[in-house]
């Protein structure tokens, strides 16, 4: 299919089951809320195309199946990701603490550059709420990755967070490209984008 | 196309007035010589030409480009791959002119242009112009102020498409709609022999096929390059259409220009070839080179049997050229002025003398061939005209005319194999070699060093040199071999016939084993992959009776005796070709599941049902004691997180943040200000209502409180003891009974039942006494003697005694019940079934079923498999068993079940076997042929790919399908779903994420029936293959 994108990003969310994965990607690339959403099964994945620094990124991001049994089927998805979204629920503290297991869960999967993010969910519903923003805060000092509240029903900060992810990569990437002055290095990471082939395209098809 | 003409508006503007003789730039009209110029004082032009440069630099065979002036329009091919067209032109004469509007440039260096213009140009040019000048250049500011590096070409209107897109493309380019297998089932193909074969050899023969075009080059060069061929008619200019592009839906403009050269290979003089050359210019890259040379087009002049040339007056004419096999081949245009006639005369002369034309070429006196005046039927009123005006040239040509032409080959055994001839034949065809050479010297002496980008093979070469001269001679008859006599022909002839039959026939025999031998090993493959997955005896579904109406309610009927259900196959067999009327599912299920045994009588499955009724009742009772204790263990967890929380507001150092504050994002963490301190009153205060709120709640959830004492006693006392019940928690996780009352230290059991805080004394949290009621008093240690001696004795989930659970049991099922009522939430919401009343009876069967396997415990997509069932029954106890019974089944399916990876494998032998094609596209496109996008598929049996209505039907089809046809339908249905939309597949060339996206698209809007039948046409297939002996 044509490349309508100067990077292909691949995005991967995980976390505990019901945290709302799958809300989050729904709000993010349909912008709606659904709260009869059923379970993921397997894997799914939606795309958005994003503008960053006049760049075109497409966004393929991956949801999985929250619970820890078929883990053996999302780490699959694992090594392809170049970025990990990590999902809690502000209301399930039992969701919060299994963030240290997702994370370990990354660090034997999935490549060791890949950025990360901690998403605590349903902000909104603070009559629930069981984790303060700030342990989720400690917990992202602690492992040295961003965090931010968000709520998919309340459209609050999920456009942010993935922007931010967004933008983290794409910095990480050029900063890679700028080392390795022949673009492609055979990274899986380099492979996705075709920055070369892109501009040789451009002169044949413009016009 | 606007930037076309705009660019080719200021090269025109550019050009005017031109002084083209002061500056050297007389050979050409284009302006990039100027911009060269240009280039020494101009900084902006010295940008432009340098990025010029490197472009043409980048494709050789463009160098021409910026001198040459022929409209060098090339179309970019379209991809066999890709369903995009790129009709994009392309033409370099104003390539400086776009490259310096895209790069912002083009007004400055007009400018420059008219500030200089007393040196560029002639007085009166536009440019020169004080006022017309100015205008050009200040026009051009605008253009190049816009940023044209997002313009949208064609494929910017291009994105993924959606699922139905695609199915809506393939209904309207197959012409069909897409129902009953129109998508090609497998079933209209024919079954084996071929399929491994085509696995194995479609990759290869794509290579060849990508081959084709270098060779093709090969060709063309050692043709122009190698004396020992030959070429007898060159043309440039000539339209052709390539074939493949008839392939595709769009043809617009997709004539292109080409050369045409007749060629002769000296070395297998036999080989005649009509060789059409893409004349343009080829585009950088290697890519460009594959275009290029998928353009040239070679036919074996043997292969032709018809030309159909037709003339018009003002177009020029065609030839179109018919193959053996009754295949047009795509027409070859010739422009105005004879160059049929002279492409027709060489072509004759070419063929000689073993091959000829019919009706041959008339020669005429001082004019050459011209085309044979024909009578005929419907033209009888010309006639007369022609035959009067024979002769007079001017009045034929004005004619236009149609005229089919028959190439005559005389000698065909000659062509077919030389070596396979004696050496007798061998000689026979030395005068095919000298024919060709005179033709050579005849025709182009002169040519044979010419090169590809030369014009060297320019029409008037052919017209009025070699026309004349191959004029003269026009045998009727293939000159007789010069070196043998007659009669020795002839009994060559025949002995190479009887040679050639010979050779036939072995090939004919070697071809037939073959072919067996493939057919042998194909069946091998078949019966040691597959033969597991089908039943060996086919069960046919018209005997005894048609069976695609299914199982009615009439025959469900008939099929009774006594209340006593016999026929079982009967029943299999018509569920499995027609499925069951839905009224009566709810009886017929019972038996398919294995719930009810067929032939039972009605007191012995009341009997069954009474003592599943009764087990459903006892476990249950069970987990609905554990799982008071796990709601209020969850309370106080719960509790005490926002204990934690309210107490976190008000004693620790760490400014809060207040959560409802969304703006302050990420950065905040990473330095927490002082600054923001000052607004942690409001927050803290926030927090504190919020958790009072809370509790406030909570009270009211619980109504049985009695109003006797404040609310703020009991919150504090609450608070404090989910304070106290935090720490110990923290502490030690081997503990288990939560009686919040009692202290909690860090022993294994829990032995202090007795304690005196717990009873009726106890007024202030009377939650405490309904749990303490469900609390079992006699201590057991592990759960399958809890289970044993609670079955026995108990059914009222009131009344439940038991052990102490332990907390590992209470861990897991709490575990489990938090999920199962997180997906019970959200099961099929939107199915009407699925209101709040029957979502309790769904999470009581599910729980009762994990409870009764906690060792597997739940596992998310259980609750999809309990649904339908329970949609069907609507009764609690029969969907448990029914369940059960399914699961035995299933559970392999799940995680760490193992069957998932044989499904996977069989799908891969099976597709690997029925459709080599598709397979070989998998494994192409990044290798998904680990099938995990089934993966759902098999784990839910298509529960989620399916509406309601659909599922039913699969579903009690697969169950029937196991005595009837194949344990392992669901592989087969997985498999009618890819080749259901197999062309869409193929076409869209799709990889893994592609084919993910679209079944997960296409979910719930599949055609049930269709992929049923397609299915149910596979298992037949199958076996049929494994029976055939």
């Amino acid at each position: 299919m044509a490349k309508t994108y100067d990077y292909l990003f691949k995005l991967l969310l995980i976390g505990d089951s019901g945290v709302g994965k799958t809300c989050i990607l729904f709000r993010f690339s349909e912008d709606a809320f659904n709260a009869t959403f059923i379970s993921t099964i397997g894997i799914d994945f939606k795309i958005r195309t994003i503008e960053l620094d006049g760049k075109k990124i497409k966004l393929q991001i991956w949801d999985t199946a929250g619970q820890e049994r078929f883990r053996t089927i999302t780490t699959a998805y694992y090594r392809g990701a170049m970025g990990i979204m990590l999902v809690y629920d502000v209301t399930n503290e039992k969701s919060f603490e299994n963030i240290k297991n997702w994370i370990r869960n990354i660090e034997e999967h999935a490549s060791a550059d890949v950025e990360k993010m901690v998403l605590g969910n349903k902000c909104d519903v603070n009559e629930r709420r069981q984790v303060s923003k700030e342990r989720g805060e400690q917990l992202a000092i602690e492992y040295g990755i961003k965090f931010m509240e968000t709520s998919a029903k309340a459209s609050i900060n999920v456009e942010e967070a993935f922007f931010a992810l967004a933008r983290d990569i794409k910095r990480k990437m050029e900063k890679k490209m700028e080392a390795t002055n022949p673009p492609k290095t055979g990274s899986h990471q380099l492979k996705a984008n075709e920055p070369t082939k892109k501009t040789s395209r451009w002169f044949c098809t413009v016009l | 196309k606007k930037w076309f003409f705009s660019t080719a508006a200021v090269d025109a503007c550019l050009s005017h007035g031109l002084k083209r003789r002061a500056l050297g730039l007389f050979k050409t009209n284009s302006t990039t010589a100027l911009l060269q110029k240009l280039a020494k004082d101009c900084d902006s032009a010295a940008v432009i030409a340098r990025v010029v440069e490197e472009i043409e630099a980048a494709d050789p065979n463009k160098r021409s480009s910026s001198s040459s002036d022929s409209t060098n329009k090339v179309k970019n091919p379209p991809q066999n791959s890709k369903k995009t067209i790129a009709a994009t032109l392309y033409n370099p004469r104003y390539l400086w002119i776009r490259l310096a509007l895209f790069n912002k440039l083009l007004a400055m260096i007009v400018d420059h242009l008219v500030k200089n213009s007393s040196k560029y140009y002639e007085k009166e040019a536009l440019v020169a112009d004080p006022v017309s000048g100015q205008i050009l250049a200040s026009l051009l500011v605008g253009p190049c102020a816009l940023d044209y590096s997002k313009m949208k070409t064609q494929d910017h209107f291009w994105t993924d498409p959606r699922a139905d897109e695609l199915v809506q493309r393939h209904r309207l380019s197959s012409g069909l709609p897409l129902v009953n297998g129109s998508s090609t089932p497998p079933s209209n193909r024919r079954p084996g022999l071929q399929y491994r074969k085509d696995a194995r050899t479609s990759g290869s023969s794509e290579s060849e096929h990508r081959a084709i075009p270098y060779v093709a080059r090969d060709y063309v060069e050692s043709l122009h390059q190698n004396s020992r061929s030959t070429l007898l008619y060159g043309k440039n200019n000539v339209l052709v259409q390539p074939k493949f592009v008839l392939e595709k839906e769009v043809t617009v403009g997709s004539r292109s220009q080409k050369a045409i050269r007749l060629c002769s290979d000296a070395e297998k003089n036999h080989d005649w070839h009509l060789l059409i050359e893409a004349n343009g210019l080829l585009f950088e890259g290697k890519a460009g080179k594959n275009i290029y040379w998928e353009f040239a087009m070679s036919f074996n002049v043997n292969d032709i049997v018809y030309l159909h040339c037709h003339q018009h007056a003002d177009t020029g004419g065609k030839v179109v050229l018919v193959g053996q096999d009754g295949v047009q081949q795509p027409p070859i245009h010739f422009p105005k002025g004879g160059h049929l006639l002279a492409f027709l005369s060489c072509l004759e002369n070419g063929l000689l003398p073993h091959g000829q034309l019919d009706p041959p070429l008339w020669s005429q006196r001082g004019k050459g061939k011209v085309f044979p005046k024909l009578r005929r039927k419907g033209r009888g009123s010309t006639r007369k005209r022609h035959q009067t005006s024979e002769g007079q040239a001017l009045e034929e040509e004005e004619e236009a005319a149609d005229y089919v032409f028959r190439i005559v080959t005389s000698l065909k055994p000659d062509s077919i194999s030389q070596e396979m001839m004696d050496p007798k034949t061998t000689r026979g065809s030395f005068p095919w070699q000298s024919g060709g050479r005179a033709a050579r010297l005849k025709h182009l002496s002169s040519s044979s060093s010419s090169t590809s980008s030369s014009k060297s093979l320019a029409e008037d070469n052919v017209t009025s040199t070699d026309v004349p001269k191959s004029a003269a001679p026009i045998p009727k008859k293939p000159v007789p071999l010069p070196r043998t006599s007659e009669a020795e022909e002839s009994a060559s002839a025949g002995e190479s016939i009887q040679v050639l039959c010979n050779t036939m026939r072995r090939q004919i025999i070697s071809r037939a084993f073959y072919g067996w031998l493939a057919h042998c090993r194909h069946l091998r493959t078949v019966r040691t992959h597959l033969s597991g997955l089908v039943n060996a005896t086919i069960v046919s579904d018209t005997e005894p009776t048609h069976a695609a109406s299914g199982l009615t309610s009439e025959v469900w009927m008939t099929l009774q005796e006594n209340d006593c259900v016999k026929e079982a196959s009967e029943i299999y067999r018509l569920t499995y070709f027609g499925g069951i009327e839905h009224s009566i599912r709810k009886e017929v299920w019972p038996y398919l599941l294995g719930h009810y045994q067929f032939g039972s009588t009605a007191e012995e499955r009341k009997k069954h049902d009474n003592s599943i009724q009764t087990a459903y009742e006892t476990t249950m009772s069970e987990w609905l004691a554990v799982e008071a204790i796990v709601r209020q263990q969850d309370k106080e967890v719960m509790e005490a997180n926002m204990a934690k929380l309210s107490s976190e507001s008000t004693n620790s150092e760490i400014p809060l943040v207040g959560p409802k504050d969304a703006n302050l994002n990420n950065e905040v963490f990473e330095d927490i200000s002082p600054s923001e301190s000052f607004e942690e009153h409001d927050e803290k205060s926030d927090i504190r209502k919020g958790s009072e709120e809370a509790f406030s709640s909570f009270e009211e959830h619980y109504p049985k409180t009695e109003g006797a004492e404040s609310q703020p006693v009991t919150l504090k006392y609450v608070r404090g003891r989910l304070i106290r019940h935090y720490q110990v928690d923290s502490q030690s996780q081997s503990i288990i009974i939560t009686n919040p009352s009692v202290d909690i230290n860090g022993d294994e059991q829990k032995d202090e039942n007795d304690d005196p805080k717990e009873g009726d004394n106890e007024p202030e949290d009377d939650v405490e006494f309904a749990r303490d009621e469900l609390l079992p008093r006699d201590y057991g240690d592990g759960d399958s003697q809890l289970s044993a001696d609670s079955r026995s004795s108990c059914i009222s989930p009131a009344s439940s005694s038991g052990g102490v659970y332990s907390m590992e049991l209470l861990d897991q099922f709490s575990l489990n019940l938090h999920r199962i009522e997180k997906d019970v939430q959200r099961c099929d919401r939107n199915y009407w079934y699925f209101r709040v009343e029957n979502l309790e009876k769904l999470r009581n069967v599910m729980c009762t079923y994990v409870w009764e396997h906690l060792d597997v415990g739940y596992v998310q997509g259980m609750c999809d498999l309990v649904a339908p069932l329970l949609v069907i029954f609507d009764d609690e106890v029969l969907t448990y068993s029914c369940f059960c019974e399914l699961m035995k089944r299933m559970a392999a399916n799940f995680p760490h079940g193992g069957a998932m990876d044989a499904h996977f494998a069989n799908m891969r032998s099976l597709i690997q076997i029925l459709d080599g094609e598709m397979f070989e596209l998998m494994h192409k496109n990044g290798d998904y042929t680990h099938f995990y996008f089934c993966y759902r598929w098999f784990l839910l049996d298509f529960k989620r790919e399916l509406v309601y209505d659909d599922i039913f039907s699969v579903w009690e089809t697969i169950w029937a399908a196991k005595p009837i046809a194949s344990s392992h339908l669901v592989l087969f249905i997985a498999l009618a779903m890819v080749e259901y939309y197999r062309d869409i597949i193929l076409e869209n060339n799709m990889d893994f994420t592609d084919i993910i996206k679209f079944f997960n698209e296409m979910a719930e809007r599949h055609d049930a029936k269709a992929v049923l039948k397609v299915a149910r046409e596979l298992v037949h297939q199958i076996q049929t293959l494994i029976d055939n002996k």
